[in-house]
């Protein structure tokens, strides 16, 4: 029955973001939303919608389209406790991301967190805490992420209140990092059309030639073929004869 | 054999680029296993007061550089200079820049083609080709033009 339960719910692809504030961090929601999504509706924040489906993700290579879930808790323990639990088994099965946002003064949270979002289900997600503390340590958090690397944890801490775009490596901080974590995810399994990152690589030409290009026509011809060539029982010479017409076919499309 | 592999790595470990040279140099141990000792063993050196060069085995030692969230590692003989390797990493990215136009992660994960034509131009059978970036970037544009 879990066999049967699982290969259902993976007919969904994994593209939804799960984002929780802290309650007492509320008034920083606006803001990190508008900044790392961009504009949402309205209802986002004023009656509290907290499920926005068909949203878009625009990089120069992929165009993606994903839903994205806001929610709020008091407690982290217990929202985080939730999340594991059972009841929340399909939504762990459909998360591509989770980003929690709220101040924290304790490194030793991070580890808390870390040990409860390794889940199965969730091995590929990407997992993001973001730290809004204006006075957050950049430094401490850095040794937190190369603590986790160590231990081959998906766990990233950002830092949201840093001056600098990017850190002593060169490296992005902050919403920047938030978006290159998002950019870079496996997103293959998700339905991503890709763009051409520039359309002007391309001279006209090509465009109208694979226009005129019908890989299905081909395709059939083929098919078409291989049934005709093993429906009759040709001779060497009618098969090789049956091959140039098929060839000289398949050329007017190509 | 001067170079066993070069490998390239994002900060979570997920491997970007991978080239063996020599399958025979390396231990007795699956490749991916040998990668994610590679990744533990230099996501745990302090990058401020630690060197770029870490022995790896009895017969590797890895000569590495951090750009912006990617590890580039190369994999040597214990008997090779360090900082020649370093300074080839070095070439080895400034060259991709410049080829892709201030290159990112993004670029390496969707264009991985063009960025193996780069190392290939460089680097073959363990061996450095080329050292010019001039020289590199005009045939690398030439080949490019016959995609």
């Amino acid at each position: 029955m879990l066999k049967e339960r699982s290969q259902e719910v993976t007919k969904f692809p994994r593209n939804k973001i799960l984002v929780a504030f802290s309650k007492y961090e509320k008034h920083e929601k606006e803001v990190v939303l508008k900044s790392v999504f961009g504009e949402l509706s309205k209802d986002t924040f004023g009656n509290e919608q907290k499920i926005l489906k068909g949203l878009t993700w625009k990089t120069k290579y992929y165009t993606l389209v994903y839903d994205l879930y806001i929610d709020e808790y008091e407690s982290l323990k217990d929202w985080l406790a939730d999340l594991k639990s059972d009841e929340y088994i399909e939504l762990r099965d459909v998360l591509a991301g989770i980003m929690v946002f709220d101040k924290f003064t304790d490194t030793l949270q991070f580890q808390d967190i870390s040990q409860i979002l390794e889940t199965p289900e969730l091995e590929k997600c990407f997992k993001i805490c973001c730290n809004v503390d204006k006075h957050a340590d950049g430094l401490g958090m850095s040794k937190i992420n190369d603590e986790f690397a160590q231990r081959l944890t998906t766990l990233e801490v950002v830092n949201w209140s840093t001056c600098d775009e990017l850190d002593e490596y060169g490296e992005k901080n902050g919403k920047a990092r938030i978006k290159e974590i998002i950019d870079t995810h496996d997103w293959s399994a998700c339905s991503v059309p890709l763009e051409l990152a520039n359309s002007n690589d391309i001279p006209a030409g090509d465009t109208e030639a694979e226009d005129d290009l019908n890989i299905e026509v081909i395709l059939r011809k083929l098919q078409q073929a291989r049934l005709r060539f093993a429906s009759q029982e040709l001779d060497e010479k009618d098969a090789s004869t049956l091959a140039e017409e098929v060839a000289g076919e398949i050329m007017k499309y190509v | 054999m001067a170079i066993q592999f070069i490998l390239c790595f994002n900060k979570q470990g997920v491997v970007r680029l991978v080239r063996w040279f020599d399958i025979c140099q390396v231990d007795s141990q699956k490749p991916q296993d040998m990668i994610v000792q590679i990744y533990r063993l230099i996501s745990s050196r302090d990058h401020k007061h630690q060197s770029n060069f870490v022995e790896f085995s009895d017969s590797t030692k890895l000569v590495y550089k951090r750009y912006a969230g990617l590890y580039f590692v190369m994999g040597i003989d214990l008997q090779d200079e360090e900082p020649i390797y370093l300074s080839h990493i070095h070439l080895f990215v400034e060259v991709l820049d410049a080829f892709f136009g201030n290159v990112c992660e993004l670029d390496i994960v969707f264009s991985f083609y063009r960025a193996y034509m780069v190392m290939d131009e460089m680097f073959i059978g363990g061996e450095v080709q080329e050292i010019s970036k001039e020289v590199l970037l005009e045939r690398l544009s030439i080949l490019d033009r016959l995609n």
